[in-house]
C-alpha cells in the first residue's frame, strides 16, 4: 500500500531519490554531514531521502565505532551515499521509475465509468443509425419496385 | 531529470542546469562545503544538484594553526570511491576540470 503524499511522489519522480530507493536491501556506507559515517543495511527510504538502516556500524569523526540495531538518518544530514559496486546506476533508476509508474497504473485498470447522459446519448445515436438504415433500405426497395 | 543521462545534450543552452547537462558522462570538478573537492565522472544529476559521480577522488583540505608559530598549515586528505551519490545541498560549484587555474 502506498502511503506517500503527493509531494513525496513528485520528489521521487523528479529527483535522484529514486536511486536511493533502489538501494533498499543493500549494504551501503552513508557519510553524514557531521563527519561521521554509517555502514549498514538500508531498510527503507522515503521521497525526501530520509533513510532507515539496520545492523549499523556508526563511525564518528574521531573514528570511534558504535553498533546500532536500527538507525534513522534525516535527509538533511546525508552528505554522500556510497553506491555498491554491483549496483548499476541508470538501470536502477529506470527500474524504480517503472515500478513507481506501475503502482499508479495498477489501480486504474477498471472500466471507465459512464454517466447516464453518456449511455443515453449512445442509445439515441444507435437508434438514429438504425432508423437511417431502415429508410435507406425502404428507398432502395421502392426504386427496385418502380 | 533522472533520465537526463540518456539524452544527447542539445546545443541550445537556456538555463544554468543545461551547462551541467553538457558535462554529463565527462569528468568534472565539484567544489563542496567544508573545503571538499570531488573529481569524478558525472553519471546523473537533478535540479537540486544531487549527483552520481563515478571513479571519484575526494580531497578534504583542513587548515590547522600551529600553536607556537601561529602559522596556517594546510593539510590535504584524499580518498577514492568507485561510485558516489552526492547530496546537492553540499555542492557549491560544478566545473569541467580541464580549465587553467583549477
Amino acid at each position: 500500500m502506498d502511503l506517500r503524499s503527493k509531494k513525496e511522489t513528485y520528489l521521487l519522480h523528479n529527483d535522484l531519490t529514486c536511486l536511493a530507493l533502489g538501494l533498499v536491501g543493500q549494504v551501503t556506507t552513508i557519510d553524514l554531514r557531521n563527519e561521521a559515517s554509517v555502514t549498514g543495511l538500508v531498510e527503507q527510504v522515503d521521497g525526501y531521502m530520509n533513510i532507515l538502516m539496520s545492523n549499523v556500524i556508526y563511525v564518528d569523526g574521531d573514528n570511534s565505532q558504535h553498533l546500532f540495531d536500527d538507525f534513522f538518518i534525516k535527509a538533511r544530514n546525508v552528505r554522500y551515499i556510497h553506491i555498491p559496486d554491483d549496483v548499476q546506476v541508470i538501470p536502477t533508476i529506470h527500474n524504480q521509475l517503472r515500478i513507481l509508474h506501475g503502482k499508479g497504473g495498477e489501480g486504474k485498470h477498471e472500466k471507465p465509468k459512464r454517466t447516464f447522459r453518456q449511455s443515453r446519448l449512445q442509445r439515441q445515436q444507435e437508434e438514429t443509425l438504425r432508423l437511417v438504415e431502415e429508410e435507406k433500405r425502404k428507398k432502395s426497395e421502392m426504386k427496385k419496385s418502380q | 531529470m533522472a533520465d537526463d543521462s540518456d539524452q544527447v545534450p542539445a546545443v541550445s543552452v537556456k538555463e544554468p542546469l543545461d551547462l551541467v547537462r553538457l558535462s554529463l558522462d565527462e569528468r568534472i570538478l565539484v567544489k563542496m562545503r567544508n573545503g571538499r573537492r570531488l573529481r569524478g565522472r558525472l553519471h546523473a544529476f537533478d535540479q537540486h544538484l544531487n549527483m552520481v559521480l563515478g571513479d571519484v577522488e575526494e580531497t578534504v583540505t583542513i587548515v590547522e594553526i600551529d600553536e607556537e608559530t601561529y602559522e596556517e598549515i594546510y593539510k590535504e586528505k584524499k580518498r577514492h570511491v568507485p561510485m558516489l551519490f552526492v547530496r546537492g545541498d553540499g555542492v557549491i560549484l560544478v566545473s569541467p576540470p580541464g580549465r587553467v587555474g583549477i
